[in-house]
């Protein structure tokens, strides 16, 4: 059943806003025209109620007109029998909503919450995906457009040299997404108390001999420490280890949230639960707070861990939308993601590597160091000492 | 006989080094065996083999025996002690004052090996420790005159291989040689493996965190203990072998002083 969605159209020339991330204003492509997110937020927080309207009205009416009477439709005899009446389990994941645009149905899972309209080209947002609850506390900005993430990634080809040629000359993008990614934000304090084992040594000759001192110590450490927003993305579709990856992003940027951000970018809503994430949080958390008390024994040559204790107390948790580009390519019948932080512009994504570049780097080096390690007589020297 | 040789070698040993420039020649037989290690017949073997390679090789080679090289010479390195006695007798072949002496100190079983002159060109600081290899196991056993036949043999060995243009060297042995070449190729496959590898961990830049390094606000750590307790001290020896020299690519490796010298416990 088609649900109401919103684009935000230029009041100038009703052509489709787009966010546009290096002026951080709703620019109209068509007439040039720029508008802050919040003018176009007040112009249409009322407009929606009336669309909403609207819609309503529209689908009443598209319902009575709907039936076709059998006597209407002079067309051959086409076995229908073969089509499938629903999408079964399928379409429990699945929403279809109108282009308000051209009116075309578009199919999209249950989570997303902007897209674009494949058809028209025209940006809508789903507004009931961020409604009350769900409504995400902040969003960070796209500060990096589409052609900085091409030219990242062409960056991120640079000074491979295990880098397949073709690779880079021969595969083409299939898919580059603005995505805004849903993320829980966790506040946290944590305390530690961590006790370990370290040594130091002082090394003296007495005759014919070295006498190596080793002195032992049991250190304690314990102290306290604020966690502020560390992030856990709240979507499957996305890999953690890709969102990980990304990180840091800047959150001096963060900005109330405000769907008039969305335009030209698609949006997904949370599917993982802060209570889900809260686990993988706390593990990043717990790890540091080892650390951190790890890094202050300081003086000793050697220090082992021997026991921590860490307690940690969850604070506030916000729900925050960061942006995302995602870059596809295909090469030799293989996918390969990379995936751009949109404020930062840090590239990720594993590359694929030649293995006739690596062998045959392996075996020039191996040469090269050989003849390194026979002329400085190394080899001749370890020989001697062990069999001397 | 012996006993007077042992005296007179001691008094003239104190007498030389009281007046080291007066010394041009030789003072000293090959053999002094100022600690009566050895009896008479066994010294004048040495002598005779000594006195004889000497004269080959145009290299003296020389045994000194001590009780204490400290009551001699006011230093505490057996090395110093013997170049400084090497220098004193006026020691060597020739106007180059070529040679090789090994130096016995009985009191804390102290030797050193010095060469100079052609000595260090025979001598390598591998051949060195090839030569010091052959006695040692006798001294061990305090069987002195096996450990100085031994010392003569490889000696008269080394000068002969020398003579020909082939010092004793690390790339003498075809053993050694096969084998520096093999480790040399397999460090050169390790550092470019190792190479390969980290220029492999480049092409992946995907992975999960495992801490939250970047989300701690530096101004709210706070530490509440500290402590640091000492607990116990533990104590390991290590046997240190008291030689100079040792340039591993081969060579001989010659003190300002022009002596090459290699020293130790037996």
């Amino acid at each position: 059943m088609p649900t109401q969605i919103t684009d935000y159209k230029c009041p100038a020339c009703t052509a489709p806003l787009r966010f546009d991330s290096n002026t951080e204003m709703l620019k109209c492509d068509y007439c040039g025209e720029s508008y802050s997110t919040a003018k176009i937020e007040a112009l249409y927080a009322e407009k929606e109620k009336a669309a909403e309207a609207a819609f309503s009205r529209e689908e009443k009416k598209a319902r009575k007109t709907l039936p076709v009477s059998e006597d209407e439709d002079e067309g051959g005899d086409w076995d229908l029998s073969s089509l499938s009446g629903d999408w079964g389990a399928e379409a429990e994941g699945m929403r279809a909503y109108s282009c308000p645009s051209c009116g075309a149905e578009l199919i999209t899972d249950e989570t997303t919450a902007a897209t674009a309209c494949p058809y028209c080209g025209n940006n809508t947002i789903i507004p009931g995906q961020f409604d009350g609850a769900l409504k995400p506390d902040y969003i960070l900005p796209f500060r990096l457009d589409k052609e900085a993430a091409k030219q990242a990634l062409k960056n991120h080809y640079r000074k491979k040299p295990f880098l397949p040629r073709a690779f880079s000359s021969a595969n083409h993008l299939e898919e580059l997404k603005g995505i805004y990614v849903p993320f829980w934000l966790f506040d946290a304090d944590a305390q530690a108390d961590c006790h370990f084992h370290a040594t130091r040594s002082h090394s003296r000759r007495e005759g014919d001999y070295r006498i190596t001192t080793t002195e032992h110590f049991q250190v304690r450490r314990a102290g306290s420490m604020r966690f502020q927003n560390v992030p856990t993305d709240a979507s499957t579709k996305m890999p953690d280890d890709y969102m990980d990856s990304i990180e840091p992003f800047d959150y001096r940027d963060l900005k109330p949230f405000s769907t008039a951000y969305l335009p030209g970018y698609l949006a997904d809503k949370y599917d993982v639960s802060a209570e889900e994430s809260t686990q993988r949080a706390n593990k990043r958390c717990r790890a540091t707070a080892i650390e951190v008390m790890r890094r202050d024994v300081l003086g000793y040559e050697t220090v082992s861990p021997e026991g921590c204790h860490v307690r940690l107390q969850g604070g506030k948790v916000h729900y925050a939308l960061m942006p995302v580009w995602t870059l596809r390519t295909k090469w030799q019948g293989k996918d390969y993601l990379f995936m751009m932080n949109g404020q930062t512009g840090k590239m990720v994504g594993d590359l694929p590597v030649s293995y006739g570049k690596f062998w045959g780097t392996f075996a020039a080096l191996s040469v090269l160091f050989s003849a390194l390690a026979l002329w400085s007589g190394v080899g001749q020297w370890l020989a001697a000492v062990f069999m001397a | 006989m012996k006993k007077i040789l042992s005296f007179l070698a001691v008094l003239a040993l104190l007498t030389a080094l009281c007046v080291p420039a007066l010394a041009a020649e030789p003072e000293l037989d090959n053999v002094t065996d100022a600690a009566s290690l050895l009896s008479d017949q066994e010294w004048a073997a040495l002598e005779s083999k000594a006195e004889a390679l000497s004269a080959q090789y145009e290299c003296g080679v020389y045994i000194i025996t001590l009780d204490d090289f400290t009551d001699y010479v006011n230093t505490n390195d057996v090395n110093e002690a013997a170049k400084a006695i090497y220098r004193a007798y006026s020691l060597g072949w020739g106007a180059e004052k070529s040679g090789v002496l090994l130096m016995l100190s009985m009191a804390e079983r102290d030797y050193s090996l010095i060469a100079y002159g052609y000595g260090n060109t025979a001598f390598t600081d591998y051949g060195k420790d090839q030569l010091a290899k052959r006695f040692l196991d006798n001294f061990g056993e305090d069987d002195w005159y096996g450990g100085f036949s031994d010392y003569l043999n490889k000696c008269g060995s080394m000068l002969s291989t020398a003579r020909e243009g082939h010092p004793l060297d690390v790339d003498s042995s075809p053993q050694i040689r096969l084998v520096g070449i093999l480790i040399s190729l397999a460090l050169g496959c390790l550092a470019a493996m190792a190479l390969c590898c980290v220029l492999c961990l480049r092409m992946k830049s995907v992975a999960k965190k495992e801490e939250a390094d970047s989300y701690v606000q530096r101004e709210s750590v706070q530490f509440i203990v500290r402590e640091d307790h000492f607990t116990h001290a533990s104590q390991t020896r290590t046997m240190v072998e008291n030689s100079s020299g040792g340039g591993g690519g081969g060579g001989t490796t010659v003190d300002s002083d022009g002596f090459s010298s290699k020293s130790g416990k037996f």
